[in-house]
């Protein structure tokens, strides 16, 4: 024991060891891929919305006549030359040897002079779909397909696969129209290769419904309790993600910051004039904006401190980002101040998909259990269910398993009409929580159990069943609402209803035992 | 004890946990497509690049179910090769370069699992550091530290460039500057009487209520279209240095100047009217101006061919809070200094210029010896538009409202229209 302490402490003191426990630590945590999921999901949004916005333009940007032509690019991506610098202290440029052969002086032509001889290397090294397939019709069933896998990624399917998938359609865009891309690419770009180390579609994802449903289903088949799967596993790659986009996102901060600190504007605390004042960029269409810059033009007080103060808030904020980011103290001052920051460029400068980008990167450095409050605060519904089952049909049981799958915050409880029933009769004690609900709500069924429908308990114990369960349920738990959209449409209900019939049952007495005692609500029911 | 925990966390029961059907799929489908592309059947390429990227995928669905198996890696790695080894090599470059990326990746997957989970580790944090280490190099501005210039060139180039990581992040910076803009005059054949047909296009453009719209004046939506074309200008704006003497260019522009009736620009200093593009941006500048002459046709008389395309890069000066406080419209023409960038033929090419020297009555200390000008004085120039200087007595407010704008950029395009630019 004291050997084991000695050694700990010894490890403790050397830093090497601490150094290689604390990079270890930092990076191969495991963390809860919520946040990973979350991202993604925006991440997914902008990327599609970006690329969707490529259709309008898709010859003028990507075809074989487009402004930077196939022509220009295939010249830049074989022939563009790169030359290294000298090791020596002469770094005038190479005489050109007279000897040169007709390729190289046909190269010194088009290069505007640069020695083929000297080059380090030729061309680079990117690629595009959009290369080769040329034909504009062939053209748009491509764009639609990758818009496609676009969206399977944002909604999170197969995510491991269309996550991948979706960085390489972009590349193409990038790779392609290389003339065209500004920041947002950049960002775009940065996401979409870290989220394809990222399990991001362990959280907030249709693979992680399927996961949810396939589970419940296994479980519930084989009489098990239904598993808990309201937050997924914590893994070291989401861990290792978000640290990726951490660090990077600071490295961005910092050198933003320092390169403006080359500006004269910076120090002059007029730079931000200059982005505000930017016809082409700012939002001079918009008469209030208009009046805004006139307004502050008009009183040089109001002007200069306008100024002065966004300049510093800027450079604050891209410098210090990085050291007090860390700090639980100032993490959320300068969360806050970044997405100031972002807002106001999206505002005034029209850089809404940078904005959204980088936004969507700060989302790393909320903490986990805000991001789970929040979710919940916008998607747990009100009410609290009960589902009733029949664990012997599978029907019911596939049924339940769907609603399990869907009710990500636990607001309908699982409930096998099936057990109970077995119970009362066998006398069994119950093993799971589940049964010993079942045991304690239900009355063993006069007729036979197996004709039951599923049906769907209020807290007041009302109940439903056909189409009034599904449009309650699709009501009540939030993450459905787009589908229970459906059954605002008028005519839908009177459809659905006569394809599958039900009922509703207002809350009538029960057996319900109390104790072991029938309540004193059933008992007069029972009595009469 | 603690690390093999955390790989237990790693392990979620997943849907399908059978590698083996999705590989058979793979390894079949890519030598199917080999076999196929070596045959090189007329009309089966659209067939063999289904089949390939039906492998590729089912590969992936394997390597996805079991991505800890280093004989799963190690398939999915012969996948990628054969894959890219399919057809004839001259096609499809760029693929076959993803698809020997993607075997390179797989195939170092393959060995690293293979080891413990402390060596994986290892590995990782090698690759971080070579990561970020990269995005260091693109960050500190290559071009100005030889050390940061030459790691970037001979160890990082190939990685940040395939993967788009060579941003250098310097956003606004060192200031924000003023915006450049592609003003394209398209000459088409002229009429009969030997009056000229032309064209204005300019990208992007913005109208007078700032609404921002397409050559044809339909909006250009969505907004981000429009940025794109912003940064579309902007790739014509990298500068170089002048490779002619520049007293040189200073006197033949000043001569040619004279000659024409166009001067110097009368608020900026001689030496930063001349802006020469880098090689990069004058290639591009060439592909604007052929997409511009195949794109462009007249509005009037849609069948008459470019005969040439004047390109400029205008620069759109940030508007001072003074001005806009004495109520200049931030779109004053004054604010615009617009760089003639060539004339240019309906495939790209720069139109031959060719002058006796004895027109312009100069005299060149580099080229003492030529009978000709073979390039045209005006070239990388700012031609002005602005506002007669204002009088000692003349207040700011009166000039502003009683000085007329004179836009040399119509003159120097042949223009006589009626209407103003920009």
């Amino acid at each position: 024991m004291k050997l084991a302490s000695a050694n700990y402490q010894e490890a403790a003191a050397n830093p090497v060891s601490r150094l290689l426990q604390g990079w270890s630590r930092f990076w191969f945590t495991p963390a809860d891929p919520t946040a990973i999921g979350l991202i993604r999901i925006f991440c997914g949004i902008v990327t599609l919305y970006v690329h969707l916005a490529y259709t309008v333009d898709l010859q003028e940007l990507m075809g074989r006549n487009a402004w930077l032509d196939l022509a220009t690019v295939n010249k830049f991506r074989q022939e563009v030359p790169w030359l290294g610098r000298t090791t020596d202290w002469d770094e005038r440029p190479k005489e050109i040897p007279k000897d040169l052969t007709d390729d190289e002086r046909r190269y010194m032509e088009e290069w505007y002079g640069v020695n083929p001889r000297t080059l380090t290397s030729k061309g680079l090294p990117v690629w595009s779909i959009w290369f080769h397939v040329t034909d504009p019709p062939q053209m748009a069933v491509v764009h639609g397909i990758i818009l496609f896998i676009m969206f399977l990624f944002t909604i999170g399917f197969c995510t491991r696969i269309t996550s991948v998938l979706t960085w390489m359609g972009a590349m193409c865009y990038i790779h392609r129209a290389q003339t065209t891309l500004f920041g947002m690419d950049t960002m775009m770009n940065l996401l979409l290769i870290y989220l394809m180390i990222a399990p991001a579609g362990a959280a907030l994802s249709v693979d992680r419904l399927i996961k949810r449903y396939w589970s419940t289903w296994k479980a519930l088949r084989a009489r098990r309790q239904a598993p808990d799967l309201s937050v997924p596993l914590p893994k070291v790659s989401a861990n290792v993600t978000l640290k990726l986009i951490q660090i990077n996102l600071c490295l961005i901060y910092l050198t933003s910051g320092l390169s403006k600190l080359e500006g004269k504007a910076w120090w002059m605390g007029t730079a931000i004039w200059g982005t505000m004042a930017n016809a082409e960029f700012s939002p001079m269409h918009i008469p209030l904006f208009r009046n805004f810059l006139q307004m502050l033009c008009s009183n040089r007080w109001a002007w200069e401190i306008f100024m002065t103060g966004g300049t510093v808030f800027t450079l604050v904020t891209e410098i210090g980002f990085i050291f007090l980011i860390w700090s639980r103290r100032w993490r959320w001052i300068f969360l806050t101040m970044a997405v100031l920051l972002h807002t106001g460029i999206a505002l005034f400068m029209g850089l809404n998909t940078f904005s959204l980008f980088m936004l969507t990167m700060l989302i790393s450095f909320v903490p986990i259990a805000t991001i789970h409050q929040v979710l919940q605060a916008l998607n747990r519904g009100t009410r609290q269910l009960r589902l009733e089952y029949n664990g012997r049909l599978e029907r019911q049981v596939r049924a339940a398993a769907l609603v399990h799958a869907f009710d990500a915050f636990s607001q309908v409880e699982l409930v096998d009409r099936s057990a109970g029933w077995r119970n009362s009769v066998d006398g069994e004690t119950p093993l799971s929580p589940q049964k010993i609900q079942a045991v304690k709500t239900f009355r063993p069924e006069r007729e036979s159990d197996d004709t039951q429908p599923l049906r769907l308990f209020e807290e007041t114990e009302e109940s439903r069943s056909g189409y009034s369960l599904f449009e309650r349920l699709v009501r009540s738990l939030r993450i459905l609402w787009p589908v229970a959209a459906i059954t605002w449409i008028p005519g839908v209900a009177m459809l659905a209803k006569r394809r599958f019939p039900g009922e509703i049952n207002a809350a009538v007495p029960v057996d319900r035992l109390e104790n072991g005692k029938p309540l004193a609500k059933a008992a007069k029911a029972l009595r009469k | 004890m603690v690390g093999n925990n955390r790989e237990m966390i790693e392990e979620e029961p997943g849907f399908f946990t059978n590698p083996w059907p999705a590989m058979g799929i793979a390894l079949g489908a890519s030598f199917v497509a080999l076999g196929l592309g070596k045959l090189d059947l007329h009309g089966t390429g659209v067939i063999v690049l289904l089949i390939v990227a039906t492998g590729l995928v089912a590969a992936g669905v394997a390597v996805v179910i079991q991505p800890r198996s280093s004989i799963v890696l190690g398939l999915a790695a012969v996948v990628a090769f054969v894959a890219s080894m399919v057809g004839n090599e001259s096609e499809w470059d760029s693929g076959r370069l993803v698809l020997r990326v993607l075997c390179a990746v797989a195939a170092v997957s393959a060995i690293v699992v293979f080891f413990s989970p402390r060596v994986r580790r290892a590995v990782f944090s090698v690759i971080i550091l070579l990561h970020f280490g990269g995005i260091l190099t693109a960050v500190s501005s290559p071009s100005n530290s030889w050390l940061a210039y030459n790691v970037w060139v001979y160890l990082y180039k190939p990685y940040l460039q395939f993967m788009y990581l060579n941003n250098a992040y310097h956003f606004y910076a060192p200031e924000p500057g003023p915006t450049p803009l592609l003003w394209f005059c398209i000459e088409y054949e002229p009429n009969a009487d030997g009056t000229r047909n032309l064209r204005w296009v300019k990208v992007p453009y913005l109208d007078m209520d700032f609404d921002r719209l397409r050559p044809d004046e339909t909006p250009l939506w969505p907004n981000l279209e429009y940025t794109r074309r912003l940064s579309l200008a902007e790739s014509t704006n990298y500068q170089a240095e002048p490779r002619i003497n520049f007293n040189d260019l200073f006197a033949l522009r000043q001569a040619a100047g004279e000659q024409l009736g166009i001067p110097f620009h009368s608020d900026v200093y001689p030496h930063l009217q001349y802006r020469e593009p880098n090689d990069g941006a004058k290639i591009n500048i060439q592909s604007y101006a052929r997409h511009v002459a195949s794109t462009f046709r007249h509005q009037t008389k849609p069948e008459l061919e470019v005969t040439g395309v004047k390109v400029y890069r205008a620069i759109h000066n940030i508007i001072s809070a003074e001005l806009l406080n004495a109520g200049v419209d931030p779109r004053d023409p004054a604010l615009y200094h617009p760089f003639y960038m060539g004339e240019f033929d309906k495939n790209g090419k720069m139109k031959r210029y060719s002058r006796p020297l004895q027109t312009f009555k100069v005299i060149l200390s580099s080229l003492p010896e030529l009978g000709t000008i073979d390039r045209d004085p005006f070239l990388y120039w700012i031609i002005p538009i602005e506002r007669p200087p204002r009088r000692r007595d003349q207040d700011f407010k009166t000039w502003l409202k009683e000085s007329k704008i004179t836009n040399y950029v119509k003159k120097h395009a042949g223009d006589i229209s009626e209407e103003d630019l920009p």
